[in-house]
């Protein structure tokens, strides 16, 4: 059983329907330099899949590849792609703002905009122009709701966003990627900027929203991801380039890896 | 001024969303840079001079309050533009990471991100080409100014106005009449006091659009 789940994930069959994700022989270039090498990932829906790995080996790049908000920074190239239900992201009509709808994100430092909590809440929202102004206040409530903010916050709607906690803050960014409604939500090391009860508060919140989404977590914390995710994908450098050593079911790679670089990489987490 | 301002703005945020956001090649940017700061070292009596060929002698407005607003807003693109452009380049990159994240488009961006948080750079870039263009004689005194006689504009041909530089630059040429040297130096006090004030008013503002860029 194991063994099949340590299989590379290119050798898998076609597309299953439960898919939700799919990475085919991506690479990610600087020039000529390769920071990416030949990704092949699977992600299953409302699924929590962890991606690990040491420093500076290109997690924050692969990750930023599912959305297309790598092309932000213009002196990368992306080859290869990332299917999203079955359908390129990449070789598609549909408006890369559209996916980045759909594959929402958040990240390590919350960042709120010098709004109010509540404009910070919206800010997708009123951009998109699928949920109706009146229905705003409680499409409000229900995502701070989400989030376990509302109690803290709904007195103070109208107050500025930074003066909330570190915490709050990452909360309040969450509640905001969730406004606009995605399906998958990539979270790049949501938690390493705050204290231990706010990463609880995060980790409970990724539990639930598992129930609805697929989540795509990257996390240096090793007790976080052996928590939460289902599946991971551990990525080292090869050759200069970051390459998937390993991807399986969590607690294979945890107890059962045969990468060297893996068990290297985990050391007193195994 | 006003003339000056309202052009000057509109270009120069022209040319720092152009600079700054549109254009991807590093070459080109590098020429939007390369010409604002040759525009910044042209001498003003160029401007002058060209603006007097141009407006006077191509569009026959003669002295006219618009043709010495739009020589003045040019003379001034270049401090507005550059103070915009580094407000922009300072301005955390996760800000619109996180907007183009969350679905919203480069006009989105650039309208709801980019712009209301470089307010400030273009206020201080605004308030030092304010002063800057208050103490600028030569591009009006071919183009739009007169000692006096001037009235309201009544349209823009042949529309000349009143401009301080201009004024204190005739005073210094008659300063031999009696009268005129104590005219001088008040219309000079108050020059100098006018470019004071804007360059103390828009001095915070700068540095706290340095702090931020050296802190992020």
């Amino acid at each position: 059983m194991v063994e099949a789940m340590l299989k590379p994930v290119s050798s898998l069959p076609v597309l299953a329907p439960q898919t939700c994700l799919a990475v085919e022989e991506l690479s990610v270039l600087s020039g000529k330099r390769p920071l990416l090498r030949n990704i092949h990932l699977r992600i299953e829906e409302r699924q929590v899949f962890g991606i690990i790995g040491p420093s500076g080996v290109g997690k924050s790049t692969l990750l930023r590849c599912l959305n297309r908000l790598i092309e932000l920074t213009p002196q990368l190239r992306v080859t290869g792609d990332v299917l999203f239900q079955g359908a390129s992201i990449y070789r598609t009509a549909k408006p890369v703002d559209q996916i980045r709808v759909e594959i929402g994100m958040l990240f390590q430092q919350p960042v709120v905009f010098p709004k109010s909590i509540y404009k910070n809440v919206l800010f997708g929202v009123r951009h998109q122009g699928n949920i109706p102004r009146k229905q705003w206040p409680e499409t409000v409530e229900r995502v701070l709701r989400e989030v376990a903010l509302w109690k803290e916050v709904a007195h103070r709607l109208h107050e500025p966003a930074t003066s909330l906690s570190i915490g709050q803050q990452q909360r309040l960014c969450l509640a905001r990627v969730l406004a606009v409604r995605p399906q998958v939500i990539l979270m790049d090391e949501p938690t390493s900027a705050l204290d231990p009860a706010s990463t609880e508060a995060i980790e409970e919140l990724i539990r639930t929203l598992k129930q609805q989404h697929t989540i795509v977590l990257v996390s240096h914390n090793m007790g976080q991801v052996r928590r939460l995710t289902d599946y991971l994908a551990c990525i080292c450098v090869r050759d200069g380039a970051g390459e998937v050593v390993e991807s399986a079911c969590c607690d294979a790679v945890f107890e059962k890896s045969q990468s060297q670089e893996v068990v290297r990489f985990l050391g007193s987490f195994r | 001024m006003v003339t000056a301002l309202t052009v000057s703005t509109l270009l120069s945020v022209a040319l720092a969303l152009t600079k700054t956001i549109y254009v991807g090649s590093p070459r080109l940017q590098r020429c939007i840079a390369l010409g604002l700061y040759t525009i910044n070292g042209l001498p003003s009596i160029v401007f002058g001079i060209v603006g007097m060929a141009f407006f006077m002698g191509v569009l026959g407005l003669g002295k006219s309050w618009l043709s010495g607003g739009i020589l003045l807003g040019l003379m001034i693109l270049p401090t507005m533009s550059v103070a915009l452009i580094e407000r922009i380049e300072s301005l955390p990159r996760q800000y619109t990471e996180a907007a183009a994240s969350l679905g919203l488009n480069r006009s989105q961006i650039v309208w709801s991100v980019v712009l209301p948080q470089s307010a400030s750079g273009l206020l201080s870039g605004s308030l030092l080409g304010l002063a800057r263009a208050a103490g600028e004689t030569a591009p009006i005194m071919f183009t739009a100014a007169v000692f006096s006689g001037a009235t309201l504009p009544q349209g823009i041909r042949e529309s000349p106005v009143v401009a301080l530089p201009y004024h204190i630059f005739v005073l210094a040429q008659d300063s031999f009449q009696p009268g005129a040297e104590a005219r001088l130096w008040g219309a000079t006090f108050v020059l100098l006091a006018l470019v004071l004030i804007l360059s103390l008013v828009a001095l915070p503002v700068r540095l706290a659009v340095h702090e931020e860029a050296k802190h992020g």
